[in-house]
């Protein structure tokens, strides 16, 4: 759980690190839509039900780590902040919540 | 402790009232906030409440996504809000199996309009350069209501998956025709 909490303020600095920070263009974009996207999987996350939802922030977490060479930001304390923020994510998005409630065999029961 | 409303295979009851009435509460709560928002758009009021961001909430409401829909987009937001308290709070805590069309649609509304409010957060600095602290707050709200809401949509699609299996009708289990559930309850017992 305390996993996805990090995650969720993350993303909320990911929003304000642009300005906090001093860069704009499409660094500040690409953090501007990862950040309330990795917040708001998070936050998913933290109800036992939807806990895999989280493992979705991979996604942001390793293209926030490629997006400076992909992308080719200019400002050094941006390269810095996703590749940081990038690698704590992913970290972080790695851990499922643990959980003592069944679900009658969860989402996957569907499937069957 | 497991209560005879409990769902097959699970610890507790997500349709229990304790359960839903923390949604609803957000529901509420969200649908002020942007009846207040939408009041604004319409031009009834004419200020605005914006503790942090200047003229953020100003510019925001007034942008064009704002003005994409016949009516403001407030006004949507306050009719999603609207529709998950009412999704909330319609039917009893057997309403998983007693009533699943109302649970997949209070699912739907719950989805869906977090959603739509994610996007819009990523629309404020990207396309506007601006912040709007009420959307933002609305969009807490309605992110937060996402996970607590899906248990019991799980439960009821998980009911009809077990209709699925016996001779009953899925169409009539979905509408919560009586005789189903006593139908499906003799199936499950004899399998199991």
């Amino acid at each position: 759980m305390w996993a996805q909490i990090l995650n969720s303020l993350i993303g909320i600095w990911l929003m304000a690190a642009p300005n906090v920070l001093g860069y704009n263009g499409v660094a500040a974009d690409v953090d501007h839509i990862v950040g309330p996207i990795v917040t708001t999987f998070a936050v998913v996350a933290l109800s036992g039900c939807t806990r895999k939802v989280g493992r979705l922030n991979i996604i942001g977490g390793v293209w926030l780590i490629a997006a400076p060479w992909i992308l080719g930001y200019d400002h050094s304390s941006s390269i810095t902040n996703a590749i940081i923020t990038g690698i704590l994510i992913t970290a972080f998005s790695l851990f499922k919540r643990q959980t003592q409630q069944e679900y009658g065999g969860g989402w996957s029961q569907l499937l069957k | 402790m497991r209560e005879k409303n409990t769902p097959p295979g699970w610890t507790y009851n997500p349709a229990a009232w304790n359960q839903r009435v923390p949604i609803i509460v957000l529901a509420l709560g969200g649908f002020g906030i942007a009846t207040y928002l939408s009041l604004y758009q319409l031009e009834v009021t004419t200020n605005v409440w914006e503790p942090f961001f200047g003229d953020g909430s100003v510019r925001i409401l007034n942008s064009f996504i704002s003005n994409v829909l016949p009516f403001p987009d407030a006004a949507l937001g306050a009719f999603g809000y609207l529709l998950d308290a009412v999704g909330g709070v319609v039917g009893g805590p057997r309403r998983w199996r007693t009533m699943p069309w109302i649970v997949v649609l209070f699912g739907l509304a719950v989805g869906p309009l977090g959603f739509i409010s994610v996007m819009l957060v990523i629309f404020q600095p990207v396309l506007f350069d601006a912040w709007c602290t009420l959307c933002l707050a609305s969009a807490v709200i309605s992110v937060t209501m996402i996970g607590p809401a899906m248990d019991e949509v799980l439960a009821s699609l998980q009911y009809l998956k077990s209709v699925k299996r016996t001779d009953a009708s899925l169409w009539k289990a979905f509408w919560g025709y009586k005789g189903v559930e006593e139908k499906v309850e003799a199936n499950v017992g004899t399998d199991s």
